[in-house]
């Protein structure tokens, strides 16, 4: 039959290539702002994974008080020295090893409560999206609702609820910071994924795999997913800086991360309040500098992995 | 001398050379066509010569305007001579005019940036120029946005901004393509009339030659950033040198279809779909009104139309992926598509109705291989042993001519062509007695639209499937259609066998349709012309 | 394009009345027994029962969420009810003052600080965005890139104690006393005074948004210089600024509105941080101090307000994305 013969176009075809997973990879590395932030929140990594070893190897605890050695006769914390590398703060705890238990708490705060808040924000935004109709309206007035309501004052209404009649909290503070976080994000990821729902459910792709009788979780599965994952993890990796600011925050104004435990917030709102940040610089400048590389550490990597994977960031 | 010339010119996007030194020149008075497909360098090269590409381009060579050398001019003395020395028109005038402007600024812009002028002048020589392009009661629509118009009016628009300063040179680049046939053709006249009265300049560059013959004095024939063949406009079309030329001028039909489908005996084909008083509005706007037809078993049904005829929404209705107002469908006597809402197509009807869309972009999974993205249907309908699933695979790949690596590669990774024959392959996975294509060629290359034409022909006479063929173009529904179904704002105009409607049409709005094909005046010159493609 | 208004404000209506039925839950956990709260502290139990007659308190909820949203029986002479004028947000039992008036009170400070870094962030980052878009991967651009994401990437009241300490400590130390140490004075006292109480707070402000905002107008700035009608533009002989300013800033302000609405309406619903370090009497502080000392009504009477500030706010940016768009013109 003549219809075997192949057409010139059709035998021009670019040899086979590697797996799309190393292609991806290298596409990534080859990007400069993902390589740069790769490294500083591997530094980050680092430093939350080295916090007991570096606590045992000083002899120091994170909320171990050492007024003898570590606060001079006026009762004024040391700078830096041997001991303590970093100085202390004005309770003679080690501001080093308080920093780096800092990096501990951000981290476990800030990964839980943004992941949450993704695998919720993106599944509501999925079934809002696909199914379209009242389920839509009703989810996309929640998402409303839910962004209307500010981030820090109402974290404090919650917070300040959360105070049983003796003044101690009912619930663990870490746990209320992570499910508060959790709650004003997962809106976020909602409206996003539904709005790349939207656009994929009326698309072409979507309509041949229904004409060729597929079911709607086959939709779901293989054409929605894939497509939609890769801006969702993206957006995983702005968010999370930014939550790891709002602990950060609810800690500095003393509702979030309670002392002794240490967090970076509640470190330089310490060093604010008692201004022993002036006689001992390393009190504001450790926890300071350190919350400063984790959010351009992860700013860095998250405009890096926008800029290969977001398809609507690539053609502008 | 010439009002603009190139020479030796060379852009650079950067690793790859998009124009690779080309040379030509157009004359007062003249209009110099500029014919390639996509890739072909045609645009980058005016665009490039006249300071129009990003920075990120590099453009080598020489560029004389009226005797003056104008490349690596530096932008204030360039920008003095866009506008009032050269005018341009460019392809789709919904993107290239600012959404947010009304027209009136817009025009009257491209006049006080280089003058200074009243409020009122200005406003009256908008008012001048919307009437000369033919603008009905330009007072209504000067302060309209641009997408308060028609396809044709915007065009229009980019043209009174074009002459707004009586140019010595118009640059149009594809300035109909992206308009209707009829509305092309009085673009194309309004061009023509403009330049006459002007005795401006004229650069036409477009992919198919049968647009530009009926304006070209010379033309240029284009192909990987080279210049394949230069002359005359009377050469090119009767006594063209290159094969390409000629490759190009087999698929530009000019002047309509050359060669009509064979014709097969209207009693022999049983009918398959019924399609009975179909109608379909959206928000209170009706879109199909009382529509009717049936398409017999292995037959190419034809349905032309333009834009807003409500052609893909018959599509739509027809592939179960809407259901209509009124009217209902039926396939083989069974009826499945009704008023009402829910799914609409059962399981077994669901695998005899195929589709095939415009744009293989778009309908493809982007990150899934071919071959998973043709192993779907099979797997959807209960195979599920790997290696028949294989053999099934690589059957399809055949019957669609492709060869069989395709199957390990991304749709990225494989051209327009190829991406339409996966998209092909798969709507016959399932042997449908129906395949809805909605212009499925419309995307592609004029020369690779005649090799996927060839193949749904051979693919009807191989697998005995019906076509409802949906398409704008006369020209490929005269080549591959059985009948042809006319539609105009929703209705049924005219229905017949293909040649009986293109030689002897009976409606107003046919004639008309078939008047606006190009290239009627260049009928095409020599018969062995045809063979390059057709052998 | 009225079709189009009132949906968008019936919408914004409807958020507003769900954020408002919320609150009463809220409150309902919160004021565990008020009654108790607002009698005498000697109080027997029999005047606290009549208090929580006086106040319906027996009544079923749903009744109490009508008292609540319409008109209740009144608190120490204020009415109760939010949706009169002017609502009413509550009680504040520890000031012994309606929570509507101390909100009142202290709005002029938190609107003088968000206008005002407003103002400020989105004329310098519609500058240095352009600029970075205009001037792509030169040297201006990454310059430009390394200050924003400085900006951006030091949390508020980081850069607050820091811009504190060199520019008010530091400087009072060399005996230079440009910016006073805290406090507000109104606007209409003394402009002069009122701009210099409010440098500080502003630039901390003004610092993370220009950081964000600049960066979202170079992006926008790109994609919308990518298309086709920017090349028409040149194609007339516009001039490069016209073409930045006029025809490609026109069309990517949609979401620089939107995000700047977003963040306007954030900031007027309490910088708390901001007031905080730099001890400006605005809402933000009111309600982190009640927070810490337990003053329920005040700290839910400003969520309300803030939700409320932050509906009509981003309200307001619909209602102008809406006209903007020629789709609703004509």
């Amino acid at each position: 039959m003549a219809d075997t013969i192949h057409s010139p176009v059709a035998l021009i075809v670019p040899r086979a290539s590697p797996s799309p997973g190393i292609l991806l990879l290298k596409r990534l590395w080859r990007e400069r702002a993902v390589r740069t932030g790769a490294v500083i929140v591997g530094i980050v990594l680092l430093a939350a994974l080295s916090a007991p070893v570096v606590s045992h190897l000083l002899g120091h605890g994170p909320m171990e008080q050492f007024e003898g050695t570590a606060l001079d006769e006026m009762g004024l914390p040391i700078g830096p020295t041997l001991e303590f590398p970093l100085g202390a703060d004005g309770n003679g705890r080690d501001v080093l090893v308080r920093t780096l238990y800092g990096a501990q708490v951000s981290l476990l705060v800030g990964v839980p409560a943004t992941t949450i808040a993704m695998i919720i924000g993106t599944a509501i935004g999925l079934v809002s999206g696909f199914f379209a109709g009242r389920t839509d309206r009703i989810i996309s007035q929640a998402i409303d609702v839910a962004l209307s309501f500010p981030f820090v004052v109402t974290a404090l209404s919650l917070l300040a609820l959360n105070r049983g009649g003796t003044g101690q909290p009912i619930v663990p503070p870490m746990v209320v910071v992570i499910t508060i976080i959790a709650l004003f994000s997962w809106a976020y990821f909602a409206r996003l994924a539904r709005g790349l729902v939207l656009e994929l459910r009326t698309s072409p792709m979507v309509e041949a795999s229904r004409t060729i009788g597929a079911s709607w979780a086959r939709i779901i599965w293989f054409d929605i997913l894939p497509n939609i994952l890769p801006t969702v993890f993206v957006y995983w990796a702005v968010q999370l800086p930014a939550n790891i600011v709002a602990e950060a925050t609810l800690s500095f104004l003393g509702v979030g991360i309670q002392a002794p435990m240490p967090s970076w917030g509640n470190m330089i709102a310490e060093a604010q309040r008692t201004s022993l940040y002036q006689e001992q610089p390393w009190f504001l400048a450790g926890p300071g500098l350190a919350l400063f590389l984790t959010v351009v550490g992860f700013n860095t990597l998250s405009a890096g992995l926008r800029n290969v994977l977001d398809p609507n960031r690539r053609r502008a | 001398m010439s009002v603009f010339s190139v020479d030796h010119l060379r852009v650079r996007f950067g690793g790859v050379q998009a124009v690779r030194g080309v040379s030509f020149g157009v004359e007062s008075g003249r209009t110099l066509a500029i014919v390639g497909e996509s890739g072909s360098g045609k645009s980058a090269s005016l665009l490039g010569a006249t300071g129009l590409l990003p920075g990120s381009a590099s453009v080598e060579g020489n560029v004389l305007h009226r005797g003056q050398e104008i490349l690596g001019l530096p932008d204030r003395d360039l920008r003095r001579l866009r506008g009032p020395q050269i005018g341009f028109v460019f392809q789709d005038p919904l993107s290239n005019l600012h959404p947010l402007k009304t027209i009136g600024d817009q025009i009257g812009e491209a006049i006080s940036v280089h003058q200074r002028i009243t409020r009122r002048q200005k406003h009256e020589r908008v008012l001048a120029l919307l009437d000369d392009v033919g603008i009905a009661d330009p007072q209504a629509r000067f302060s309209d946005y641009p997408r308060h118009l028609s396809g044709g009016m915007r065009q229009r628009v980019m043209i009174a901004i074009a002459i707004a300063l009586d140019p010595g040179l118009i640059i149009a680049d594809e300035p109909t393509t992206a308009l209707d046939v009829t509305v092309q053709a009085a673009i194309l006249d309004l061009l023509k009339r403009l330049q006459e009265e002007h005795g401006t300049a004229l650069i036409f560059v477009s992919h198919d030659l049968a647009v530009v013959s009926d304006i070209a004095d010379d033309v240029v024939v284009m192909r990987d950033g080279l210049v394949v063949e230069q002359a005359p406009a009377d050469d090119i079309y009767l006594r063209p040198r290159q094969d390409y030329t000629r490759e190009l001028l087999g698929a530009a039909r000019l002047g309509g279809p050359k060669s009509y489908a064979v014709q097969r005996d209207r009693q022999a084909t049983r009918p398959l779909l019924d399609v009975q008083a179909v109608a379909r509005s959206f928000a209170s706007r009706p879109v199909l009104d009382d529509v009717s037809f049936t398409i017999g078993e292995a037959e190419i049904l034809g349905l032309v139309g333009e834009s807003g005829s409500g052609k893909s929404t018959i599509g739509r209705l027809i592939a179960g992926l809407d259901r209509p107002n009124a009217g209902r469908i039926s396939l083989k006597g069974r009826d499945y598509s009704q008023p009402g809402s829910g799914g609409v197509l059962p399981g077994d009807l669901r695998r005899s109705i195929q589709v095939v869309f415009q744009d293989p972009y778009a309908s493809l999974n982007p990150r899934r291989r071919i071959e998973a993205i043709l192993a779907d249907p099979f797997v959807i309908h209960g195979t599920v042993d790997k290696a028949e699933l294989r053999e099934k695979v690589k059957q399809l790949v055949t019957d669609v001519e492709l060869s069989h690596d395709v199957l390990e590669r991304l749709p990225s990774q494989l051209s327009g062509g190829q991406r339409q024959r996966v998209a092909i392959a798969r709507a016959i996975a399932l042997r449908p007695s129906l395949i809805v294509a909605d212009e499925p060629v419309s995307a592609l290359d004029i020369t690779t639209q005649a090799k996927v034409i060839r193949l749904l022909a051979r693919l009807r006479d191989k697998l005995g499937v019906s076509f409802l063929f949906i398409s704008h173009d006369l020209g490929v529904i005269g080549e591959l259609c059985d009948r042809v179904i006319v539609l105009e704002k929703g209705q049924i105009v005219e229905v017949g066998q293909t040649q009986q409607v293109f030689e002897r049409p009976a409606h107003a709005y046919t004639r008309r349709l078939l008047a606006s094909i190009p290239g009627r005046k260049r009928p095409p010159a020599e018969a062995e012309l045809e063979d390059v493609i057709y052998g | 394009m009225v079709k189009q208004f009132s949906s968008v404000v019936l919408r914004s209506i409807s958020t507003l009345v769900i954020v408002l039925i919320l609150s009463f839950f809220i409150t309902r956990i919160a004021y565990r027994n008020p009654a108790a709260m607002l009698a005498p502290r000697n109080a027997t139990q029999e005047s606290i029962d009549a208090v929580a007659r006086a106040l319906r308190l027996d009544d079923p909820w749903y009744l109490q969420l009508w008292y609540y949203l319409f008109r209740g029986p009144d608190i120490q002479g204020a009415p109760m009810g939010l949706m009169h004028w002017p609502p009413a947000l509550g009680y504040s039992f520890r000031k012994q003052a309606p929570v509507t008036d101390l909100i009142l009170a202290k709005a002029p400070v938190t609107l003088s600080l968000a206008i005002g870094a407003l103002v400020i962030w989105m004329t310098i980052a519609i500058f240095s965005g352009v600029a970075a878009a205009r001037w792509q991967g030169r040297l201006i651009d990454h310059v430009l890139a390394f200050f924003a994401y400085v900006g951006l990437s030091v949390p508020t009241f980081l850069s607050g104690i820091l811009i504190s300490y060199f520019l008010f400590f530091q400087l009072s130390n060399q005996g230079i006393h440009w910016f006073p140490s805290s406090g507000y004075v109104p606007l209409s006292e003394d402009p002069l005074q009122w701009a210099r109480h409010l440098a500080l707070p502003w630039a901390t402000l003004a610092i993370a948004e220009i950081g964000l905002f600049q960066r979202m107008v170079r992006a926008s700035m790109l994609d919308v210089l990518g298309h086709d009608f920017i090349r028409t533009a040149r194609a007339k002989g516009v001039p490069e600024g016209r073409v930045y300013f006029s025809h490609a800033l026109k069309s990517a302000l949609n979401p620089i509105l939107t995000l700047g609405g977003l963040e306007l309406a954030a900031i007027m619903g309490g910088a708390i941080v901001t007031e905080t370090i730099f001890g400006l009497d605005g809402v933000g502080r009111m309600a982190i101090a009640a927070a810490l000392e337990g003053d329920f009504p005040v700290v839910i009477g400003t969520t309300i307000f803030a939700a409320s500030a932050f509906i009509t706010t981003t309200l307001a940016v619909d209602l102008v994305a809406q006209w903007r768009d020629p789709a609703n013109r004509n």
